[in-house]
């Protein structure tokens, strides 16, 4: 093995490493695990001086790292449940996993056993035939450097070529417990040929533990297909939430990925998207609600890697107390990805002299027949407007939620399906402060 | 009833209101009339509390109390309503939703029960019949691809599901067309009774014959130089304002 250069690791790096060797020494996988774990070892958390990090630095913000978590018992469990409530009027049929382990008597497939084909990733870890590499090179991903070593289960989820699935589909994600711990959870989800699926993707856990989870979601979609994927980051007010998607995309298939991020005490939400065929289209969107001592991270990476795709990613965040956000939008056009059509915008709202929003796009062309364009804007309430509704009796906050309501929900309302766009506006109202309306 | 007594105020750092009296008993309409600059619209505003009027000396009472110490809110919920020269356009906020708000925060700042939405709902219906402001304007975010007429009928709109008692209208009649003009001087003259004022300022008498008034002042340089009946709006039609423009502040 070459010599490493000495470097003084952190704190959280050696407990990284601790935990790691704990892991069973006769684990089929221990081979692809000890692999990806060099990766990480080489490199370390992600710091500042990492161009990809440099608004995110890991080794500042994560003190410590938790041991893996082990399974909970079932009415911790189920109290857990309660938490990931969110599309609960959409009644999805769904997956859960509590701790990072697969929990079978809280989930429920009713309606849906003919459109897709679901195993837990457990069960292919378990005798060695679990397929962990080849989704991306974890040199380029810490998150997956580290999901790698120490994923312990996830859902492996096919939709059957042709398939309308007549409910949502919701992977759950969530902790329970009071001591802390790491939950690692590899999700691979494949959608057939001119399928037409909506998958939930919902991570929640209790305020006031500092549980981490690491998720890996890799997503393919065949040619045709139509999905709709909403992700609720919903985690624990000191938990560190670290996800990454992984969606490849076939020809014509038209795909809309929305990201809701509250939770968390430090949160990064990475979604490296590749067009690998023609046709496609894309609305990628999000909002991101920070208050407190928050920092939240959305980081993009667009490639259009074939002609004729067209991407259309719009963000909204507000910052409130002294949370800190991140954008990071990059959108890269390889040679030969003639007409594509990709365009880019992160909106801010700073509601506090504290808050803080750092927004970086960045284009990469390298075709010449192309439609490209990015914006990021920050700014305050309108003060015009703020005075406006004060002028007709609505009291100074109840006025500024309106406003920070009525700009984050622009993006949400862009999904095009109204049951999830009133589950994700009561949520958003909730989190405001404000009341659930019926009107 | 509304006393303005020596009201003195600025924005950043000008002079704009320089003495201000006058008084308006309930029932009454006065006119605020001046050529421009001479600070008609910023009453309004010191009058609604906007942050950005610093208050420099004098004092306002509304029924006895201190208007100057009150939020924009309070002062709403204490009777004011200004109806503004431009009104903004607030997307993402419905314009039913924030009637309903607004109303209802008023009613809850003044101990009175909140509308149920039947209620609300009737009122909404027989008021913005009178004003010819039509379900589809209704569901549209507030003032969002509303015409300058829609906007202005659309304020006073407000002022009739709000019956605030001291109605201060700032150019109301600016933008809008004889049609336009008539169906919102019916609508603020519905609203005319004894326990509700009306200042309204003007550029032009054009308004005041639709809107006819108890009391005409002419403003110049931040002061009210000349005050008069009705028929002084009509001289000043005929002789301008150059009379007063050389007023000394």
């Amino acid at each position: 093995m070459t010599e490493l250069p000495t470097r003084i690791r952190t704190k959280a790096e050696e407990a990284l490493e601790t935990h790691f060797s704990a892991l069973p020494a006769d684990d089929p996988m221990r081979a692809v695990r000890e692999s990806a774990f060099d990766v990480f070892r080489s490199n370390g958390l992600p710091h500042r001086r990492v161009e990809e990090w440099k608004y995110t630095d890991l080794r500042a913000l994560v003190s410590d790292v938790p041991p893996p978590a082990k399974p909970a018992p079932s009415a911790a469990a189920r109290d857990a449940l309660q938490r990931a409530d969110v599309f609960a009027p959409l009644k999805p049929a769904r997956v859960v996993f509590v701790n990072g382990t697969f929990v079978p008597p809280l989930s429920d497939l009713e309606g849906v056993t003919d459109d897709i084909d679901f195993a837990s990733l457990g069960r292919f870890i378990a005798d060695g035939g679990a397929s962990l590499e080849g989704a991306l090179d974890p040199a380029e991903a810490p998150i997956l450097a580290l999901n790698t070593a120490f994923v312990s289960d996830g859902a492996v989820l096919r939709i059957r070529d042709g398939a309308t699935p007549t409910r949502p589909i919701e992977i759950v994600n969530v902790f329970a417990g009071v001591m802390p711990a790491l939950q690692t959870l590899r999700h691979q989800i494949a959608v057939g040929a001119g399928a037409k699926a909506t998958i939930f993707m919902t991570f929640a856990g209790p305020d006031g533990v500092a549980y981490q989870t690491n998720a890996v979601t890799e997503l393919e979609i065949a040619a045709g297909a139509e999905v709709q994927l909403v992700t609720a980051q919903e985690e624990g007010d000191k938990a560190i939430h670290l996800g990454l998607l992984l969606p490849r995309l076939a020809a014509e298939v038209k795909f809309e990925p929305f990201v809701y991020a509250a939770g968390g005490l430090v949160a990064r939400s990475e979604i490296r998207m590749t067009f690998e065929d023609e046709g496609s289209d894309v609305g990628l969107r999000g909002v991101t609600i920070g208050r407190d001592k928050q920092h939240l991270d959305t980081t993009l990476v667009v490639t259009h890697a074939a002609p004729r795709c067209g991407g259309h990613e719009y963000f909204k965040a507000a910052m409130d107390g002294q949370s800190q956000g991140v954008f990071q939008g990059k959108i890269v056009v390889d040679p030969g990805a003639q007409k594509t059509d990709s365009k880019m915008m992160s909106r801010a709202l700073l509601l506090s002299e504290s808050a803080e929003f750092s927004n970086k796009p960045e284009l990469e062309i390298f075709a010449d027949d192309v439609v490209c364009g990015h914006g990021a804007t920050s700014g305050r309430i309108d003060e015009q407007m703020l005075f406006f509704l004060r002028s007709r009796g609505i009291e100074k906050s109840e006025a500024e939620r309106m406003l920070v309501l009525a700009f984050l929900a622009e993006a949400v309302e862009m999904i095009g399906d109204e049951a999830v766009v009133a589950a994700l506006e009561a949520r958003v109202r909730r989190r405001l402060g404000m009341e659930v309306e019926t009107l | 009833m509304l006393e303005i007594k020596d009201l003195c105020a600025e924005v950043d750092g000008q002079k704009i209101l320089n003495g201000i009296d006058l008084t308006v008993n309930d029932g009454e309409v006065h006119a605020i009339m001046g050529p421009n600059g001479s600070g008609k619209s910023t009453l309004s505003y010191v009058l609604a509390g906007k942050d950005e009027y610093e208050v420099t000396g004098g004092e306002v009472l509304l029924d006895g109390e201190n208007l100057l110490e009150m939020s924009p809110d309070e002062r709403a919920v204490a009777g004011v309503f200004l109806a503004f020269q431009y009104p903004v356009e607030i997307p993402g906020v419905g314009t039913m939703t924030f009637l309903r708000t607004a109303l209802n925060a008023q009613r809850k700042a003044r101990g009175e029960a909140e509308l149920t939405t039947p209620d609300f709902m009737k009122i909404v219906k027989e008021a913005s019949a009178k004003l010819q402001i039509t379900q589809d304007m209704l569901r549209r975010p507030l003032n969002v691809g509303f015409s300058g007429g829609e906007k202005k009928r659309n304020e006073i709109f407000q002022m009739a599901l709000l019956e605030p008692t001291l109605c201060v209208m700032d150019e109301t009649d600016s933008g809008l067309d004889i049609d336009a003009l008539r169906i919102v001087a019916d609508g603020v003259n519905a609203l005319r009774g004894p326990k509700r004022s009306f200042l309204v300022i003007t550029h032009y008498q054009r308004l005041l014959n639709y809107i006819v008034p108890d009391f005409v002042h002419v403003m110049s340089k931040g002061r009210i130089v000349r005050s008069g009946g009705k028929e002084l709006a009509l001289e000043l039609e005929e002789r301008g304002y150059a009379d007063y423009t050389s007023e000394a502040a």
